[in-house]
């Protein structure tokens, strides 16, 4: 059975590594006391201890392996980034010591420079679409996503990351994903999982060769799924900062309502949709939302946070987004 | 039947083998955890050692006597199904857990690989299965082949059983007291005819109640599978939470249906039910009917209602058991059940509420019970396994 790790994390570099991250994605940095308060609160709640990270000699903090885990994907939720370590390895590494020592260290796409992005909500609907097709019952995703890490890490001796909305791979994940898929879950995706996912070398490549993936600048899936809806895939890269889109306000909540209802999620109230969406979205966007005004315009770094927030405070499971989508979701400049 | 169960320590124990109660739908999803384990190691088949355990325990068996009949009652009496033999070299099952009762989610196959290894150590014999309802067919059947040599038996530590503490007085419990009687739940389950009845007393030797189909299975069978796996995939690079939530997964599976099935019974509601004034009392009861599973001594050490349950086990089957297969573990979080069935217990309560009787079925499950929302986490922090007096499971939202 395997050893108990400890690792020493160097608070300052991880800090500034996320902050890396979120100025990749055109987020704000945040402080870094901000972060390590956040962090430990999270923390002590998930963890039930308390995480000492303000070591003022040394900035380090000393922690097992499932608090490290922990703790990277805390800082991860809350500030919406991605530390997962089988991205760009090499900087999660110098802030965590011993991480190296984990087997799984895939540098995805390397190998063969192909990189693509598969939204996982894309992933889990493709199979259940496919399966019902079949009279087959739908599987949810957790047991999806087990299921396939663990044939992906034995086929392909790495590790995929499930925590985040989509997958990075390359040509030959993509083909391991067919196989696992056909094999655990009895069905064949038409034309591929390839027909699913985005390319990423469309995208401006970054200089250094083994970090395509880490490095490239994952779309959100709303965001793509917006541009496939108005025809404009591919072109945000260059034209999102000008782009704001705008959601129905009544056709949000009403959508809110009757797609928990039809989940069988206990009824709320429509006055409670309101104000719980407003809440949420105002917290979690920093955007003062006025859920009684018609409309909500987001920026496009704005749309992933926007539909986890809908997703997370309402239980909706999305399949097809359209439905939760206003009328009026048409970029406008 | 050649022996007639007996209980101690918290478990049950037939022939000298810990015997533990589980459903059809833990038996699927634990059977297709192992599966996936398929190309973790150069030579290992995950369909040879779901074969393979099963035949060192009849293999175990048979070395203390049992015969091929003896062994064949069993087979029924624990819900397995019952054997009828075709040709000196051919048998099938037409009535069979594993054939009727599990299921897939990946490509059909053969997959009745239990029966085939009890079969081989019944018969002393490599036995395959040549048509399996899993493939359409109409029944399982399979063929016996080359003499098979003896296995090694499994089992090779003794049992650190230790004494069970009273029900309330261990140090660091929480709580004092309950209206609920346990031992009189305990007492009335025993009662319940939860074994297969063969075809001479009309039966098919399968246990259906509670709206799922029983088997009372050898614990060092799920043992031997599941830790043989998980130490396979840890050593193929698959990350230990990964590979235990594969584990974990199947227990909390197991909550929501044996769980779920028994406390909406009208078994539950006529026993039970008359002693629970609170959410808290329902757990005191469900936990009084888990102790006559032959998982071992439940104890209720902390409930703080929609907040965190805590529980510890004393005499688990998977920490003694493991402590029979292994040296003593260095990582604690290895009772893959208990810690899936601790979560599912308190998603019962509090993430839904079971004492609505919402009607269980794969649709709530999907969409509601295991829905993110809600979820709470769990911890194993002790173990049996890696050389504590007892199993603890806390969980909380």
């Amino acid at each position: 059975m395997s050893q108990e790790k400890t690792f020493r994390i160097n608070l300052p570099t991880l800090f500034e590594r996320v902050n890396e991250r979120r100025k990749e994605q055109r987020l704000p940095l945040v402080e870094p006391a901000v972060m390590a308060v956040r962090a430990s609160i999270r923390f002590a709640i998930r963890r039930q201890k308390h995480l000492n990270l303000k070591d003022e000699n040394t900035g380090e903090a000393e922690m097992d392996e499932g608090d490290a885990d922990a703790f990277c994907q805390i800082l991860g939720d809350l500030f919406n980034v991605d530390l997962h370590y089988d991205e760009d390895e090499s900087k999660t590494r110098s802030a965590l010591e011993q991480r190296a020592a984990l087997p799984l260290d895939g540098v995805a796409g390397a190998d063969d420079g192909a990189t693509f992005s598969l939204p996982l909500f894309q992933f889990y609907a493709a199979i259940n679409r496919e399966r019902r097709a079949k009279n087959l019952r739908p599987i949810e995703p957790a047991a999806i996503s087990v299921r396939t890490g663990i044939k992906f890490s034995i086929m392909r001796r790495r590790a995929l990351n499930f925590r985040g909305d989509e997958l990075l791979l390359n040509q030959a994940d993509l083909e391991a994903l067919d196989d696992i898929v056909a094999q655990q879950f009895d069905v064949v995706v038409p034309n591929g999982l390839l027909s699913h996912c985005r390319s990423l070398t469309s995208a401006p490549q970054p200089a250094k060769a083994g970090s395509v993936v880490a490095d490239a600048e994952p779309e959100g899936f709303l965001a793509r799924l917006m541009n496939r809806l108005v025809g404009k895939q591919g072109d945000h890269a260059v034209a999102k900062d000008t782009h704001h889109y705008t959601l129905d306000t009544s056709a949000l909540l009403l959508t809110i309502v009757t797609r928990r209802a039809y989940l069988g999620h206990k009824p709320i109230t429509p006055d409670k949709v309101r104000s719980r969406c407003g809440n949420a979205l105002s917290a979690e966007l920093d955007l003062e939302v006025d859920m009684n005004d018609p409309r909500i315009a987001l920026q496009h770094e704005q749309l992933d946070a926007f539909a986890e927030v809908i997703r997370s405070e309402f239980e909706i499971m999305f399949e097809d987004m359209d439905d939760l989508l206003g009328k009026n979701k048409k970029p406008t400049e | 039947m050649r022996e007639a169960p007996e209980s101690k320590h918290g478990q049950t124990f037939i022939g000298g083998l810990s015997h533990v109660y589980h459903c059809n739908h833990y038996n699927a999803h634990l059977q297709m955890s192992v599966m996936l384990a398929e190309g973790a190691e150069e030579g290992f088949d995950p369909r040879h050692l779901l074969r393979d355990s099963a035949t060192r325990l009849t293999q175990s068996l048979k070395r203390q006597g049992y015969s091929r009949q003896d062994l064949f009652d069993e087979f029924t009496w624990c819900g397995f199904g019952y054997i009828k033999e075709v040709t000196d070299n051919q048998v099938e099952t037409p009535g069979s857990h594993y054939g009727q009762s599990t299921y897939l989610m990946g490509a059909p196959e053969k997959s009745c690989f239990f029966n085939a290894g009890f079969l081989q150590g019944a018969v002393d014999r490599v036995v395959t299965e040549t048509a399996c309802r899993h493939m359409k067919a109409r029944t399982d059947v399979f063929e016996f082949g080359a003499p098979l040599p003896a296995m090694t038996d499994p089992l090779v530590n003794p049992p650190p059983f230790v004494r069970v503490p009273a029900r309330f007085g261990f140090r660091g419990c929480e709580i004092l007291s309950s209206p609920v009687d346990e031992d009189k739940i305990v007492a009335t389950v025993a009662t319940l005819p939860l074994y297969g009845k063969p075809p001479s007393e009309q039966g098919d030797g399968l246990i259906p109640a509670f709206g799922v189909v029983l088997t009372n299975h050898y614990a060092d069978y799920y043992n031997l599978i599941s830790y043989e796996t998980y130490s396979r995939m840890i050593a193929a690079g698959v990350p230990a939470d990964m590979a235990r939530e594969a584990f974990i997964q199947c227990g909390h599976v197991c909550a929501f249906n044996t769980f779920g099935g028994i406390m909406e019974s009208p078994e539950f509601h006529a026993l039970v039910v008359p002693m629970c004034k609170s959410p808290e009392d329902w757990v005191h009861g469900m936990v009084a009917v888990i102790n006559a599973l032959g998982w071992g001594a439940w104890r209720v050490e902390k409930i703080a209602p929609g907040k965190e349950l805590v529980i510890r086990i004393y005499n688990s089957y998977e920490g003694i058991g493991y402590r029979r297969l292994y040296p003593q573990a260095t990582e604690k979080q290895l009772s893959f059940l208990a810690v899936g069935a601790v979560r599912g217990l308190a998603h019962l309560f509090w993430k839904i509420d079971i004492r609505e009787r919402p009607g269980l079925d794969q649709d709530f499950y999907f969409k509601v019970f295991n829905s993110e929302r809600g979820y709470w986490n769990v911890e194993q922090t002790h173990s049996i396994a890696a050389g504590d007096d007892f199993d603890r499971i806390v969980t909380w939202k």
